[in-house]
């Protein structure tokens, strides 16, 4: 069974071109599992279990529910508005993010597999 | 809306009721308080001593808040009522309402007041189609508040009825109250749309009464929205007050969306419309360019934001599509319905690029089109990788949705608008004609960008010879010799789709026409079959799907003769320009000067007067738009460098028109023009009224 652990370290640097103009940082925070950042610089994603600084978007749901999204199979908007997920901070960055999962989620997870 | 109904709007708020104020939904009535498209109270009904007070009358005073004058009924004609009450309504976040009652008689009454108040929480799309509920509705009271509530698995809507005053129960609130002679009472009670979907909870409206004027704050309030629009001088009485009108409920039509709270975009139309349409957003800011430039940075900035970024069958979407539509309701969450958003047009992404390029020359704005520049790469990538599915190298369209996508991604969505002269609907996929005339132009421009802000000569070469391409080919294949119009579209089987529509018009604003058939497109739609009178209709009368009151078979869209006026315009068929122009705004006295979305299309000669659509949409934001870009076509306005262009041509008889402060690169401008055309309209006398 693949954890979100493994997913957020298998993907610790992923380039992310769509991303260009976006400096940000953002939370995933699984309750009784773990906090893990992602620094979104130039293009590239770096994930760390360290904190980076003050997040800009923190996204809080169930492991279940995180690894469902990262694999591309529930979409983040509709899981934001049935309340499957929470965003705490700018929810635009978590649509950025959403754009990107959108077109690379299948592969984030896939590679842990 | 029905002439029996009153709204009142802000943001992604509005509250439609009877003229009493009351509120009562039922499958046939629409009523209630919706906010992101849930209809977060559907039972909001007054009584007064057990008695449903009378309407004296109604006054919408602004947008977003709304006066009912009621009376007790005494039963009889011969006694006037002693009683009277004046509900005050102010939206946004729910509502604020204030009740005061009047006791005109000299001696005491005694009064116990009731609100029966409820919601069933329905999507929008629940009513439309008359869905059930899936989730369970639960009231409580607690601390002086009525809660109505909603939930399934965590979706959760919440509405919460605070009046310090009244005595609550789980189905509404009760006040008593003794009143000497001549003595009033007054209390205030706030519906709040406490949790709607958007990512924080409200705990009170956004507005109070207290004795002072509610106040809107969606960007800016009413009055500094309409001082700062250019202003107009036109002893013209039916465009004086079409443009007030238009201006304010554009006003009234702006909204935020959760995700971008700052951006202030225009929805699409009231009720069913309030939300973000990529399409409607964009045909509404390009009319809105040269008054209230800020609502094309705004759209455009957001629907970069939710561009296409992979193939998704279920919303349509792919990579570089501009989105069609967006919902927040129930059975969007639970992907019940597809609007997450749904992509499923054909336009969007080339009006994107029209758009971005149309802002640029009237604002100058250089640095926004770079920030842009690789979502318009994108949206350039789509047209040749997605928009042409088969590489004949046309935009078609075909659902991947097949069980809540759209049949129709043109903007006539209904079913049967793509239909043969014999009547018979085409076979998908579809490439209808002005889809061809917006790819064209959208890469018309772009090279333009490409060439002087992105710095990138070789795409602009590539642009201007790939729709240099596409206008030869689109007038080989689309052309219909035997009857002397473009096609409406291409069907399946790439047969030519014979109707002889309005569509021909969009050709010309999109420019694809080469000038020698553009006299005759001209004539095409200002023949009878075609013009009412009042405008151009959808399809041609004597066509086989033609239909007065079909919703695009034949009815007359403001909004689609706004765009057919401005492609008369540029290929210098001044008069005939004019003559839609006019035609379209001396029908507006008969809809208070709030065109709607469409009307049917019966001969102006016959029935004197523009008939109304049944459904119709009103206010809807591409016809409040049309009287804006109709004032640019009249006036001939067009950004060129650094300065402001004017070339009028207003029909004979309607004076002087004069708009000043025309916002732009030039700073502002003011452009004015003096009736000298002889145009053949059957003029109303009644509307020339100096004001």
């Amino acid at each position: 069974m693949v954890r979100i652990h493994d997913v957020f370290e298998t993907n610790a640097d992923m380039p992310a071109p769509e991303l260009t103009q976006l400096v940000a940082i953002y939370e995933f925070r699984v309750p009784d599992v773990g906090r893990w950042w992602a620094v979104v610089d130039k293009g590239v994603i770096s994930i760390t279990g360290v904190e980076p600084g003050p997040a800009d978007c923190t996204m809080i749901a169930s492991e279940e529910e995180m690894l469902r999204i990262f694999s591309g199979e529930q979409n983040l908007i509709t899981a934001l508005m049935q309340g499957r997920v929470e965003v705490e901070g700018n929810v635009f960055l978590a649509q950025r993010l959403h754009g990107y999962i959108r077109a690379h989620g299948k592969f984030i997870v896939e590679s842990v597999r | 809306m029905s002439g029996n109904e009153v709204s009142v709007l802000e943001g992604s708020t509005f509250v439609v009721s009877d003229r009493a104020g009351d509120i009562d939904a039922s499958p046939t009535a629409t009523q209630g308080l919706f906010q992101f498209d849930t209809r977060m109270l559907s039972r909001w009904v007054l009584t007064v001593n057990g008695q449903h007070p009378v309407t004296l009358s109604t006054d919408d005073m602004e947008y977003f808040e709304a006066q009912f004058f009621l009376v007790l009924p005494t039963g009889t004609i011969y006694r006037d009522s002693d009683v009277s009450i004046i509900r005050k309504r102010a939206a946004g976040d729910g509502f604020n309402e204030e009740i005061t009652i009047e006791n005109h008689a000299p001696h005491d009454i005694s009064l116990d007041v009731r609100i029966d108040a409820g919601s069933d929480f329905a999507d929008l799309f629940e009513i439309k189609d008359a869905l059930a509920k899936k989730g369970d509705h639960y009231q409580r009271v607690e601390q002086g508040r009525l809660v109505l509530g909603y939930q399934r698995e965590k979706f959760r809507r919440e509405t919460w009825i605070d009046c310090a005053d009244a005595e609550i129960d789980d189905r509404g609130l009760s006040f008593h109250t003794e009143l000497h002679g001549h003595q009033s009472w007054t209390t205030t009670i706030q519906v709040i749309g406490a949790i709607d979907g958007s990512w924080e909870t409200h705990s009170t409206t956004k507005y109070h009464h207290s004795g002072e004027s509610a106040r809107p704050n969606v960007g800016m309030d009413l009055e500094a929205w309409l001082s700062q629009a250019p202003k107009l001088v036109s002893s013209w009485a039916p465009l004086a007050r079409t443009y007030k009108r238009s201006l304010i409920d554009l006003a009234a039509l702006r909204f935020s969306t959760p995700m971008h709270p700052d951006e202030a975009i225009p929805a699409a139309g009231l009720p069913w419309f309030m939300t973000m349409f990529g399409r409607d957003s964009m045909f509404t800011s390009y009319q809105a360019l040269p008054f209230a430039p800020e609502l094309a940075a705004a759209t455009l900035t957001v629907l970069a934001a939710r561009q296409g970024s992979t193939v998704d069958l279920f919303r349509d979407e792919e990579p570089g599509k501009i989105m069609h539509e967006s919902r927040a309701g129930e059975m969007t969450a639970f992907e019940e319905r597809p609007q997450s958003p749904y992509f499923g047009s054909a336009d969007s992404t080339t009006l994107f690029l029209i758009l971005l390029d149309e802002y640029e020359r009237w604002t100058g704005n250089a640095e926004f089109v770079r920030a842009l520049e690789p979502a318009a790469r994108a949206a350039l990538a789509w047209i040749d990788a997605y928009g042409d599915r088969d590489g004949d190298g046309f935009i078609e369209y075909q659902r991947g949705n097949d069980e809540t996508g759209l049949d129709n991604q043109c903007w006539k969505d209904s079913w049967n608008s793509i239909s043969f002269h014999d009547g018979t609907v085409a076979p998908l996929p579809r490439a209808t004609c002005e889809l061809q005339g917006y790819a064209y132009d959208a890469k018309m421009r772009s090279a333009r960008l490409a060439r002087d802000i992105w710095n990138d000569p070789g795409l602009a070469d590539r642009l201007e010879r790939e729709a240099e391409v596409l206008k030869r080919r689109f007038n080989q294949e689309f052309w219909i010799d035997g009857r002397d119009f473009y096609a409406l579209a291409l069907d399946g089987n790439k047969r030519k789709v014979d109707s002889l529509t309005s569509n021909i018009g969009h050709l010309l604003w999109s420019g694809i026409v080469p000038q020698e058939r553009a006299r005759i497109v001209a004539d095409q739609l200002m023949s009878d079959a075609l013009f009412s009178g009042w405008g151009v209709r959808t399809m041609a009368e004597g066509e086989g799907a033609y239909n007065p009151i079909g919703y695009h078979v034949g009815t007359v869209w403001p909004f689609d003769n706004s765009f057919i006026a401005e492609g008369l315009r540029r290929y210098g068929f001044r008069k005939e320009a004019s003559r839609i122009a006019m035609g379209i705004i001396e029908s507006s006295p008969y809809f208070n000067y709030r065109l709607p979305e469409a009307f049917a299309g019966y001969p102006r000669q016959e029935t004197g007067f523009p008939v109304e659509y049944p459904t119709s949409c009103s206010p809807q934001a591409w016809s409040t738009g049309a009287p804006l870009l109709m004032l640019r076509t009249l006036l001939g306005l067009d950004a060129a460098g650094d300065r402001l262009l004017m070339d009028p041509a207003i029909p004979a008889g309607i004076g002087r028109i004069e708009l000043l402060g025309v916002p732009g690169r030039w700073g502002h401008a003011d452009a004015f023009g003096r009736d000298v055309l002889e145009v053949d309209v059957a003029h109303d006398p009644e509307s020339y009224v100096h004001v």
